[in-house]
C-alpha cells in the first residue's frame, strides 16, 4: 500500500509541472548583436551564454532559451515578441 | 554620415545628406504594417507556431494590443525627433541630436522598419547577405533601406554598450 500512494503522488506532480520550452527561431533580419542584447535583458544571461544561444539560433535555426512552467514561459515569449524575436512556447519532450 | 557620442546624454548624427534625411523620415512609415499582411504577420507572429489555435486566439485578443501600443510608442519617439527635420534652411548636410535615453526606442523602431520591409519584399537570407543590387527599382531601394537601418541599429547598440 505505501508504494501505491507514492506512485499516485508522482503522477499528480508530473501532470501539473510539465516543463515548457521557450524557443527562439532564426530570422535573417534581426542583428546578432541585437538578439544577444535581448537575451541578456530578458533572461539576465551573461554575455557568453546569450551569445551561445544567439549562435545556436543562427546556425541551427532555433534555440531553447528557457525551460520551466507554462505561465512563465508565456510571459517570456511575450517579452521576446515585444523585442520582435520569433519566439514560441513548446511542450518539453 | 558620422555618429558619435556628443556627451553623456546625447548621440549626434552629423553630415546627414538629403538621401539620408529621406531614409530617416521613412523609418516610421516603413514600420507601419496594417496595409501589408506579410509584414503584419511577421511583427505579430504566432506564439505556438499555429499548434495551439485557442492559445493563438487569446494571444491576438489580449497580448497583441499591448504589443501594438509598445511598437507605436517607439515609432512616436522617432517621429517626434524628426518632426522638424531636416530644418527648412537649406544646407549641404544636417545634424540630428538623439538623447541616449531614446536610443532603445530608436533601435526598436528601426527593427520594426527592417522586419516589415523584409517581409513586404520577401527578401531571402541569401539576398540579405549579398551585396545590394545596383538596379534602381523599388526592391533594391528597400534592401538598401534595410541595410542602412541595420547600420544605424548597430551604431546605437554600441552606444548603449559603451
Amino acid at each position: 500500500m505505501p508504494e501505491i500512494i507514492v506512485e499516485q503522488e508522482t503522477k499528480t506532480k508530473d501532470a501539473t509541472d510539465t516543463p515548457w520550452n521557450v524557443v527562439v527561431h532564426n530570422d535573417p533580419v534581426n542583428l546578432m548583436s541585437y538578439v544577444t542584447r535581448v537575451f541578456r535583458k530578458v533572461f539576465g544571461y551573461s554575455k557568453e551564454r546569450a551569445e551561445r544561444h544567439m549562435l545556436e539560433v543562427h546556425h541551427k535555426g532555433r534555440s531553447i532559451v528557457w525551460n520551466g512552467q507554462r505561465e512563465r514561459a508565456e510571459a517570456y515569449v511575450q517579452q521576446l515578441h515585444g523585442y520582435l524575436l520569433l519566439a514560441t512556447v513548446e511542450k518539453s519532450e | 554620415m558620422l555618429i558619435r557620442r556628443r556627451d553623456d546624454q546625447t548621440v549626434e548624427l552629423s553630415g546627414i545628406d538629403l538621401l539620408c534625411c529621406e531614409l530617416l523620415q521613412q523609418i516610421v512609415v516603413s514600420g507601419q504594417v496594417d496595409d501589408f499582411p506579410a509584414a503584419r504577420e511577421r511583427l505579430y507572429s504566432s506564439p505556438s507556431h499555429g499548434r495551439e489555435p485557442e492559445f493563438d486566439q487569446d494571444w491576438k485578443d489580449y497580448v497583441e494590443p499591448d504589443l501594438r501600443d509598445m511598437f507605436r510608442t517607439s515609432r512616436e519617439v522617432v517621429q517626434a525627433a524628426l518632426k522638424n527635420f531636416p530644418p527648412k534652411k537649406p544646407a549641404d548636410s544636417y545634424a540630428l541630436n538623439i538623447p541616449v535615453k531614446h536610443l532603445e526606442a530608436w533601435i526598436h523602431a528601426l527593427n520594426q522598419a527592417r522586419l516589415a520591409l523584409s517581409a513586404r519584399f520577401n527578401f531571402t537570407e541569401h539576398e540579405m547577405e549579398d551585396a545590394i543590387p545596383i538596379e534602381g527599382d523599388q526592391r533594391a531601394l528597400a534592401l538598401f533601406q534595410v541595410h542602412f537601418y541595420g547600420f544605424l541599429q548597430e551604431c546605437f547598440l554600441r552606444q548603449l554598450e559603451d
